[in-house]
């Protein structure tokens, strides 16, 4: 009886479970979330709670592989951001798809179109940008189904060609996807089942048409690792590496995708960091005499010579890894590894001749399968495995140094053999070949601000709020909405923003907590200032002994919003130079007045803790605030007030009704 | 009491929090997640903000108090900031973020330390303001709002919270 998860489990299970979270796919989809921004992990979590998705959230990469392999089939796709302390998104990407071949949707602050390209690239099947909506969180089952579909689809087609058809297989992955993808792919699988029918004869092999997916342990990869380099990485094909696995119950199909991954993050090792190529050339050092001569090499013909049988697997590799070593003095990114890339974009565009299709990937991957199992294949599985993490490493370490500036971006400026991309072109490669042409320290940067053009604006206008301070605090009323540009992220947030629909039912509404209206700029020209005074009328509260109490308060209040306003201002302009320091005045200024306000209100104490953590940075500690800004709006425009700027926008003559 | 006139007043003031620029629509999208089952969800994230957002300014401060700044690691910084305050609306943080990353690339240290001053103002702006907010919320839940019904006038939440809001109201009026 498998145990193994439920959205690939069989219909024939007795997993009853599962069955009922079949019937109702999406919901109960298993999801696991890595991010180390605590708020964005909880806000997400809460996301696809509201989805019906199973959610499991991680704030640190290792921890959440550590999920993944203590519970291979207890996750059906992966969320997971892309710049994170320990690891690079991208690295925790590609690991997972290698060792547990699961969806992986990327998300991050950083929509540059590099970053993004980043992702697709390593394997990602989605990319959101934060802020995530709920809305795009919805629809991430269609990844979980359509990955499925994929790998049947490649297995049947490598099945078909290979000896004509394993119809368990076939059959296996017919029924589990339809298991799997009920509401959906319904349609698709009977259509399916109705082209092979007459194919399948043998239900009755319980042991593969109930096995979902393979689960790829470390020992079982570790195996396979072995084998793989018994056999050297030319002749490593499926079959034989099965064979050399000896593993009950494990089918060629899984082997052969399992290797095709495999390559594809070899590849990605040996080419993302730079120090590598040092790696590589330290590897093969003591060969480096031998092999001088044959450094000026391309990796393609090295390649062909391979296949003419003139160099040994081996010899190969180890030459391309010499004229890797060499040819790049500069960046150590290889030439070739560029080339390498683009023959597993190979894989991906699923160029496949049967075994043959080990062929081109294979020499192409020659130099990393060698370099990281050593040259001669008498290494140890164990020794194996440990230079294969001591990469992991290496490539962890450059990666995390470089983030977003590794050398995938650099490699874009490698120059680019015109021959080998002619080549590869040819056979239609996607666009991985495109160079990424960004000097070096952009990284990720530039993207974040040259795409949405209206928050550059309203960044723009941020840069000089004394040009919105003065505005907003000179109009005596609530600036009428829309017109003063004072308000700039407002109107530009227009376009994106205004179609989430606005909880008008909550206008004055009492249920549950009181969650105030929340109306869309458009919605507010209502908000006037006579509004206050209207309300004010309203307030039936206005007994003598009240209001005197609250005279007294003004009284004391005015005064010290006359001296803060001084004083405010003075030191805004003697901390206008002084760095990171002082000028913070908002807050502190609202958290104090509310604290002059507390001793009446009895308004809960924590404003002051955070006016003392407050003076930990900041050395200014004001007095009070007009708080009355806080509430009134009258005059909220001047919040911001650039240091730099004059204080005339908290001038007390500014506030009114 | 007038419980309508104060919700109506909370309302305006969340309403202007949104028409000022500080918060955007993705702070619609949190409150839209909050219900019955999770009724503190908005306070909770806005909380987990903060907390992370004073670290996170602490470190951003003295990264680029340093002789020589490492901007990469203040990028990411900001970067980190930037994400966590689109996550929770905080619109003017974000566009702050937005420039101070550009500043960074274009390793502009004065312009960096401006920016850096500027989002903190934005930030505790902001952090000031949902604190109102949620205090004033708070204080005119219904159930908080039913309790203090039971007690005399002179000495629940609430009517400190009528005269808490009409002294505002009254000394703009005053003034």
């Amino acid at each position: 009886m498998n145990q193994s998860g439920g959205k690939g489990s069989m219909l024939t299970s007795s997993r009853k479970s599962n069955e009922v979270v079949l019937d109702q796919f999406p919901a109960g989809l298993r999801v696991l979330v890595v991010d180390d921004d605590p708020t964005c992990l909880k806000i997400v979590e809460k996301m696809l709670r509201t989805c019906h998705y199973e959610v499991t959230t991680c704030n640190r990469a290792e921890s959440a592989l550590a999920s993944l392999q203590a519970n291979r089939n207890g996750f059906d796709i992966v969320i997971s951001d892309v710049h994170m302390p320990d690891m690079d998104g991208f690295k925790l990407l590609e690991r997972i798809g290698l060792e547990m071949d699961l969806p992986v949707i990327m998300m991050s602050a950083d929509d540059g179109k590099q970053v993004v390209m980043k992702g697709v690239t390593h394997g990602a099947c989605d990319y959101l940008i934060k802020p995530i909506r709920i809305e795009e969180l919805k629809n991430i089952w269609q990844h979980v189904v359509r990955k499925r579909k994929n790998e049947w689809k490649e297995l049947e087609q490598s099945v078909s060609i290979e000896d004509g058809g394993d119809r368990m297989q076939k059959q296996f992955e017919d029924v589990d996807y339809s298991s799997s993808a009920n509401e959906v792919g319904n349609w698709k699988s009977s259509k399916r089942r109705k082209d092979e029918e007459d194919e399948f004869e043998d239900k009755d092999d319980t042991s593969t048409l109930k096995k979902p997916r393979v689960v790829w342990s470390v020992e079982l990869h570790q195996q396979f690792v072995a084998a793989v380099n018994q056999l050297g990485i030319d002749k490593a094909v499926p079959k034989k590496i099965l064979e050399l696995m000896n593993v009950p119950g494990l089918t060629r199909e899984n082997v052969a995708s399992h290797l095709q991954k495999y390559r594809l993050y070899l590849r990605r090792l040996s080419g993302v960091p730079q120090h590598q190529g040092g790696i590589n050339a330290s590897f093969m050092g003591t060969q480096d005499a031998t092999f001088s001569p044959i450094s000026s090499l391309t990796g393609l013909d090295l390649r062909a010579l391979a296949v003419a049988g003139q160099l040994p697997a081996q010899r190969l590799s180890t030459l391309q890894a010499m004229s890797f070593a060499r040819s790049s003095p500069k960046s150590g990114q290889p030439v070739p590894m560029v080339d390498q890339r683009n023959v597993f974009s190979f894989n991906n565009s699923k160029f496949k001749t049967g075994e043959g299709q080990l062929q081109q990937p294979n020499l192409g991957s020659n130099n990393q399968m060698n370099l990281l199992h050593g040259i001669p294949t008498t290494m140890e599985p164990k020794q194996l495995a440990e230079l294969h993490q001591s990469f992991e490493n290496m490539s962890n370490m450059q990666a995390s140094v470089s983030p977003s500036n590794s050398p995938l971006m650099h490699r874009g400026s490698v120059r680019f053999p015109p021959n080998m991309s002619q080549t590869l072109m040819s056979n239609g490669l996607p666009g991985g070949l495109l160079p990424r042409c960004m000097p070096a320290g952009n990284g990720r940067g530039l993207g974040g601000y040259t795409n949405p053009v209206s928050q550059t604006t309203s960044s723009a206008s941020l840069t000089f709020p004394m040009n919105h301070g003065p505005e907003l605090s000179g109009s005596n009323s609530f600036p009428p909405l829309g017109s003063p540009p004072g308000i700039p992220s407002l109107t530009q947030k227009g376009p994106s923003k205004e179609d989430i629909p606005v909880n008008s039912d909550a206008k004055g509404s009492t249920t549950g907590g009181i969650l105030p209206g929340y109306y869309l700029p458009n919605d507010l020209q209502q908000f006037q200032s006579n509004d206050w005074e209207l309300q004010n009328v309203g307030l039936a509260f206005n007994s003598p002994q009240n209001t005197s109490s609250l005279t007294g308060n003004l009284e004391n209040a005015a005064p010290l919003f006359v001296q803060q306003g001084i004083s405010s201002g003075s030191m805004r302009n003697s901390s206008s130079g002084g760095g990171s320091k002082g000028s913070f005045v908002e807050g502190s200024h609202h958290q104090n007045l509310s604290s002059v306000v507390n001793s009446s209100v009895r308004i809960k104490s924590e404003t002051v803790a955070d006016t003392s953590y407050q003076n930990v940075l900041y050395t200014e500690h004001f007095g009070q605030e007009d708080l009355m800004s806080a509430l009134l709006k009258q005059q909220e425009g001047i919040g911001p007030v650039n240091p730099e700027f004059d204080l005339d926008g908290y001038s007390v003559d500014n506030i009114h009704v | 009491m007038e419980l309508g006139l104060m919700q109506r007043r909370l309302e305006d003031y969340t309403k202007s929090l949104f028409m000022e620029g500080l918060l955007d629509a993705q702070f619609l999208q949190l409150q839209q997640l909050q219900d019955e089952s999770n009724p503190g969800f908005v306070g909770e994230v806005v909380s987990l903000f903060f907390d992370d957002s004073e670290k996170l300014l602490n470190e951003l401060t003295s990264a680029m108090d340093q002789q020589i700044v490492d901007f990469r690691k203040v990028d990411s910084y900001v970067h980190q900031f930037k994400g966590s305050s689109s996550s929770i609306g905080a619109q003017r943080i974000k566009n702050v973020c937005i420039l101070f990353r550009k500043y960074i690339e274009e390793q502009n240290i004065e312009a960096c330390l401006r920016c850096l001053q500027q989002v903190k103002q934005e930030y505790y702006h902001v952090k000031s303001k949902l604190e109102t907010l949620f205090r004033v919320t708070s204080l005119l839940n219904p159930i908080v709002l039913k309790e203090n019904l039971k007690h005399p006038l002179g000495t629940d939440s609430l009517s400190n919270l009528c005269q808490w809001l009409d002294y505002f109201a009254n000394t703009s009026l005053l003034l």
